[in-house]
């Protein structure tokens, strides 16, 4: 009797200190970017009871290997539905994980987007299909929005939103202005500065800024001995024009831009 | 007694020491190392399954199912052998022998324990040799591919990025600490293990008693920020959380190597705070176990 007191006593008065030292060990490991998944009845409901109970229990990169691998066979029968939400999974299960954010506005916003644009037989409708396109657009944009905010420091994730934002919704200016983040985080690629000149230089109303922008690209480029892209350079000079940049000024060539 | 002969020290790490090798040896003689040819095919299965991927999907995947395998590996083995301890020993009446002799009890359960933990290292330090191995070669394959596609004219920037990605996607010293987290939650709940078996009345009881301890200790953070945080909860519920909270270890805390594999990097200090709350663990369950194999009637 007298140990199990004596026993029960010290676990306790282990467990005290314990709680508190675990909340701060847990707090500073989600400060440094750990212990992000996000538990929810929605995950429960599409990963099943044991997968749950997997993923709780320490396995749930595997597991959100396996919700990855199941929407990739989604992909492969187009359905765009089930594919959604087998990502939504996989991206809570390992939000750390950029290449399934990456991967899964790709789905969305190429794959899906231009499946349901194209596919005649499954809407008649123009109309609608446009609008379906355009709601496989937004779970695109929206995917790669909640995973840089799981990732703030990923440059590739907004250069991925500056191209979905370019070529997809036709928008520069928001275009411009991912390219630019994208740019100034590390690890960004050389060429992410030049996308978010040329995107700005589209703008009405943002020509010198993007003028500011390219001569700096150009400065940057010339210093290390590197070729300034023809495009970029047409884009300088029509940005020149525009500006009306006195001619001794120019760096522009006098072709227009394309 | 002999005057000559060297005079008793309550506490001999050479005894410990043999107790441990003895201990290492007899589980090594139980074939335990068998697993190692499961895991080699789970590994070199998944590097071959995922080769339709994208070379990152491939690398994700062989990382996450490798260091999971590690894991329950690891946690099993560590589990198993630790229940297996002392059950084995009272039926083959080793214990009485080593007991009769002048070696005290926490010698003989240090002995023990430490005989499993050796094991662990040695399993966890193979399982991730054979993890890195296959890693390399699939990097090394990947990166022979590039170089072909070089050569049939992809541009050399092209080539050069694909290459970096591969190095980056592909083995990152980071992995270290996290399989390191591995070998030391496997030796947590094998300490849990020893407590267990001390008291428990079989080795069943021990196995299902660890795996379910196994299993809140990686919901326990969740009931202990409940509990925490309050709230509109019933005072028996708030109890409920609170003995898990105090009592179960969090699991989920050595749970950072799902982070790991997609390169999250471990701050070095936030590694040791987690590998020094892993030993301090570790401690207070192997005095725990102590005290009441101390007071054991054998």
């Amino acid at each position: 009797m007298k140990l199990r007191v004596c026993f029960a006593v010290l676990l306790l008065a282990f467990g005290v200190p314990k709680v508190f030292l675990e909340q701060r060990l847990l707090e500073t490991q989600r400060l440094h970017g750990f212990q992000v998944a996000q538990w929810n009845k929605g995950l429960r409901g599409q990963i099943g009871q044991m997968g749950f109970v997997a993923a709780l229990s320490g396995f749930r990169a595997i597991m959100a290997d396996v919700v990855w691998l199941k929407a990739y066979s989604a992909f492969e029968r187009s359905e765009w539905g089930r594919m959604k939400l087998l990502l939504d999974s996989a991206t809570q299960l390992q939000p750390k994980a950029i290449l399934f954010w990456e991967m899964a506005h790709f789905h969305m916003a190429y794959d899906a987007a231009m499946s349901v644009r194209l596919n005649e037989d499954l809407q008649p409708s123009d109309a609608l299909r446009r609008r379906a396109e355009r709601q496989y657009l937004q779970i695109g944009e929206q995917f790669l929005l909640d995973g840089i905010a799981f990732n703030p420091d990923s440059a590739r994730l907004r250069e991925r939103l500056g191209t979905l934002y370019a070529n997809r919704f036709h928008d520069p200016s928001r275009a411009a202005d991912a390219f630019l983040e994208s740019s100034r985080k590390v690890g960004a690629m050389d060429y992410v500065r030049g996308f978010a000149g040329y995107q700005m230089a589209k703008v009405p109303g943002r020509e010198r800024e993007a003028y500011q922008l390219l001569r700096e690209v150009h400065a940057n480029k010339a210093a290390r001995g590197l070729q300034f892209p023809p495009t970029l350079l047409h884009v300088l000079a029509d940005l020149e024009n525009k500006l009306e940049v006195p001619k001794a000024d120019r760096i522009g060539s006098s072709a227009p831009a394309q | 007694m002999n005057p000559s002969a060297p005079a008793h020290r309550l506490f001999s790490a050479h005894r410990v020491a043999a107790l441990a090798q003895n201990t290492l040896l007899e589980l090594v003689r139980m074939r335990v190392f068998y697993f190692l040819l499961l895991f080699a095919m789970l590994v070199i299965g998944s590097s071959l399954f995922t080769v339709q991927f994208s070379f990152q999907d491939q690398f994700q995947v062989l990382k996450d199912v490798s260091l999971g395998a590690i894991s329950i590996f690891s946690w099993l083995l560590g589990l198993l052998c630790t229940a297996l301890l002392l059950p084995q020993d009272l039926e083959d009446r080793t214990l009485y022998t080593i007991l009769a002799k002048p070696v005290p009890r926490f010698e003989y359960l240090l002995g023990k324990i430490a005989g499993v933990f050796l094991l662990l290292a040695i399993a966890v330090t193979a399982m991730a040799l054979l993890f890195l191995g296959v890693l390399a070669l699939r990097e090394q394959q990947v990166l022979m591919e590039i170089s072909r596609e070089a050569a049939r004219g992809m541009p050399a920037v092209e080539a050069a990025k694909m290459a970096a990605d591969v190095k980056a996607a592909a083995f990152q010293w980071n992995l270290l600490p996290g399989i390191a987290v591995i070998y030391l939650k496997a030796v947590l709940c094998a300490s849990f293990t020893l407590l267990i078996s001390t008291f428990a009345s079989s080795t069943v009881f021990t196995v299902l008693v660890s795996v379910v301890v196994y299993l809140i200790g990686h919901v326990q953070g969740i009931a202990r920020e409940y509990w925490l945080r309050g709230g509109d909860a019933s005072w028996l519920l708030k109890v409920a959380l609170a003995l898990v909270a105090l009592v179960f270890p969090d699991l989920q805390l050595f749970n950072v190597v799902d982070e790991i594999a997609v390169g999250t990097v471990v701050p070095a200090l936030l590694f040791w705070q987690i590998a020094g709350f892993g030993l301090l663990y570790t401690l207070v369950y192997g005095l725990l176990a102590q005290l009441i194999f101390a007071s054991k009637e054998l």
